[in-house]
């Protein structure tokens, strides 16, 4: 069977403890998400505002540094020596001047090459060589160039592992274009360059240039894989993961004067870092605050059960009889009250107890004596009555003895009248002292061997018979326990009284048997004689109460009532059953052992 | 009647017991020397001579002393103590005649050294009987010393 989770199951000392530390989880773990979400909500705002204003320096910075070579490419664009190559007859001299100055302004080995072009896009003169400037890639260059800026920076293009870029400047005499000036310049970092500019954005910031459209990205040091930025999108900042799997979030900035994009990385556990911590900090305290409530109310609960186990031990001894129970409590709060009722219960039950006690054996002593009174009285009154009783039947039999001669025969039969109810009052006299005798013996117990005891009983009974005699079968009769010479008495009742009420019958028949019923043994005795009317069973066992009239049976009726007191002295019932005129069955149980 | 002669002495405080222990005794030609005294004071006085039998001797004791137990003044058992108490009269057989069924009184009897216990009957005729048998076996059945 599934046991359903229930607390319930918990005893009251850790219901508490339980409770509190469900509690205080719940609203730690509440506390601790809200706020860390605060915390992260914020740390991404600072991460994304110092994105922002990384990106937006460096691309003002890198803005001014491109400003500067325009200049300079301009001031180039302006040598007359060049004009007048591109407008005039080009001969040899003209061509070495001009080649001169296109090497001087090739300052530095980062300007890898320096082409001059006609107005159509045809390279007239090549200095140093980049192996980028393909004639495909000057077209390109010199149709994106027309009518825009004097110079213009173009984008990034990789050759034999190379950066390059191109620094467009036409070449004009008055509003008429006569060419273009091409330098190309390697895009190289160093790596002392690059540490200053991490030094400067921090640690776990990266910066990426690249082209606007996306198709080349560098570290400044070498081409890196192309980021996963649309940059074609209006959006600031960017989620992904960089090539080091970490998530980061980046911010993106075109440069101006060029088509280059500044993208600024921070790595996403940077920006958190203060979240992290603040999150390992909140779960320790966390922690040590479940902890905490958890000793406390166990150490509280224990304070509230404690002294509730005492009481239920105390409470649990008085149950079992032990009234001297006092439980030491001295304290000012609720369980105290208790235990203070307690006491006084206990006192209060105790008192009682003695009082019940004394009263309990105030009146059983005080029965007893009524009873031994009682018994005495009714001793007395029958043995009292018996010396004048028999005075009066002496005195009748003294009087027909010696005037027999003087009586008439009416007078006679006064006399006869007067010995016989003489003799009967003797009888029911005689019946009353032996009940009343009965009362104050003291059971004897022996073991008994019930058949031993029936049979010479039916014997006696069937012998003293004078005239027809019934059958009487014995069957099973168990043994039992109890007092050997009454419950013969009883056997003796029962079983004359059977002869006598199916005396009349022709073909009486009278059975004895008995059987065990767990603890008790029952016998009966069955006879179909005239048996009796059960609306009158209340009177059967009554002393000297008849069912019968003298005349059809004779008894004084202390049979019954004699049959029943000795049973109800073994603890056993005496019970009867009849139709009238078809016969009766009297049984009587007996506990086995007394 | 001669004082000294007598054979029983029946100690009886019921004159209407009394009599008819004495008619049906008689019947029997057992009461010719039959002295009844009504208390046990005057049962000890006769058998040991004293007060209203002082002049009496000592030899004429009876053969048989039939008792009651409840009595004025000495009770049947008191006066049985001291009849066999007394080396002058503890031969004397002493028959209890009484209503009393009581064990105490019995067991007391008995003790104090009866040599009969007979509860009277209620009936007349059982009464007599018993009487009867009673005075028959002690005085003439029963070989008592002389």
């Amino acid at each position: 069977m599934k046991r359903r989770f229930s607390l319930h199951h918990f005893s009251l000392q850790q219901r508490l403890p339980l409770l509190i530390c469900i509690l205080l989880l719940s609203v730690i773990f509440l506390f601790s998400l809200t706020a860390y979400v605060a915390v992260r909500k914020s740390a991404t705002t600072i991460g994304k505002d110092r994105l922002r204003s990384l990106s937006d320096q460096l691309s003002s910075m890198l803005s001014q540094s491109a400003s500067s070579q325009v200049l300079s490419a301009r001031v180039t664009a302006e040598n007359k020596e060049l004009k007048a190559f591109l407008v005039g007859e080009k001969n040899a001299a003209d061509t070495s001047a001009v080649m001169n100055s296109l090497r001087a302004a090739r300052v530095d080995s980062t300007y890898a090459e320096i082409n001059l072009v006609d107005k159509n896009g045809n390279i007239l003169l090549r200095s140093g060589s980049a192996s980028v400037s393909k004639q495909a890639t000057i077209d390109t260059l010199v149709k994106l160039a027309l009518g825009k800026d004097s110079v213009r920076i173009g984008k990034l293009r990789l050759a034999n592992d190379t950066m390059f870029y191109p620094i467009i400047s036409l070449v004009r005499d008055n509003a008429h274009l006569l060419g273009f000036v091409i330098r190309w310049r390697v895009l190289k970092s160093t790596p002392q360059a690059n540490q200053q500019l991490s030094m400067l954005l921090g640690t776990n910031a990266a910066i990426y240039i690249g082209n606007d459209d996306g198709s080349l990205w560098t570290d400044m040091i070498k081409p890196v894989k192309s980021l996963p930025v649309d940059t074609l999108s209006k959006h600031e900042f960017f989620d992904y993961t960089n090539h080091a799997r970490q998530p980061v979030i980046a911010a993106v900035r075109a440069i101006p004067a060029t088509r280059w994009l500044v993208l600024v990385e921070l790595s996403e556990e940077s920006m958190m870092a203060a979240a992290a911590i603040f999150f390992k900090w909140v779960i320790v305290i966390g922690i040590v605050f479940t902890i905490v409530g958890i000793v406390t109310t166990w150490i509280l609960s224990r304070n509230i059960t404690r002294p509730l186990e005492e009481l239920t031990a105390a409470a649990t001894a008085i149950a079992g009889g032990d009234y001297s129970q006092h439980v030491p409590l001295d304290r000012k709060d609720e369980i105290g009250k208790l235990a203070r009722a307690f006491n006084a219960m206990s006192v209060r039950v105790v008192n009682s107890q003695k009082d019940l006690e004394g009263k309990v054996q105030e009146r059983t002593e005080r029965l007893e004596d009524l009873n031994k009174e009682l018994e005495a009285f009714s001793y007395s009154v029958s043995h009292d009555l018996r010396a004048p009783l028999r005075a009066i039947g002496g005195y009748a039999v003294i009087l027909k003895e010696d005037y027999i001669d003087v009586l008439d025969k009416e007078g006679n039969r006064i006399i006869d009248r007067i010995i016989a109810n003489g003799k009967r009052m003797g009888m029911l006299i005689d019946d009353l002292l032996q009940f009343s005798r009965l009362g104050r013996k003291e059971l004897s117990q022996q073991s008994i061997n019930m058949r031993q005891l029936v049979e010479p009983v039916v014997n006696e009974l069937l012998h003293d018979i004078k005239g027809k005699k019934p059958k009487i079968e014995v069957l099973n009769i168990p043994d039992t326990h109890g007092d050997a010479t009454l419950l013969r008495q009883v056997w003796e009742n029962l079983i004359s009284n059977a002869i006598k009420y199916s005396s009349k019958k022709d073909d009486a028949v009278i059975t004895i048997g008995g059987n065990t019923l767990g603890d008790d043994v029952s016998y009966f005795v069955r006879d179909n004689g005239v048996g009796f009317d059960m609306k009158y069973y209340y009177k059967l066992f009554g002393v000297f109460q008849r069912l019968h009239s003298q005349e059809s049976f004779e008894g004084t009726g202390i049979g019954l009532a004699l049959a029943k007191r000795i049973i109800d002295k073994h603890n056993g019932k005496l019970h009867a059953e009849a139709v009238q005129g078809e016969g009766a069955t009297f049984s009587f149980t007996l506990p086995k052992y007394n | 009647m001669d004082l000294n002669d007598v054979e029983i002495l029946l100690v009886e405080d019921s004159p209407e017991d009394a009599e008819m222990t004495i008619r049906t005794l008689r019947k029997k030609n057992l009461a010719n020397k039959l002295v009844h005294v009504e208390d046990g004071a005057a049962a000890l006085d006769f058998l040991f001579n004293r007060g209203e039998y002082a002049g009496r001797t000592g030899h004429g004791r009876p053969k048989l002393i039939l008792l009651d137990i409840k009595m004025p003044k000495i009770d049947g058992i008191e006066v049985l103590r001291q009849v066999k108490a007394n080396e002058a009269t503890k031969m004397i057989p002493v028959v209890m005649m009484t209503s009393s069924n009581e064990d105490k009184d019995i067991v007391a009897s008995y003790q104090f050294g009866v040599n009969s216990y007979v509860v009277k009957p209620v009936n007349f005729d059982d009464f007599s009987k018993a009487i009867g048998e009673l005075g028959l076996y002690w005085l003439i059945t029963n070989r008592g010393i002389d």
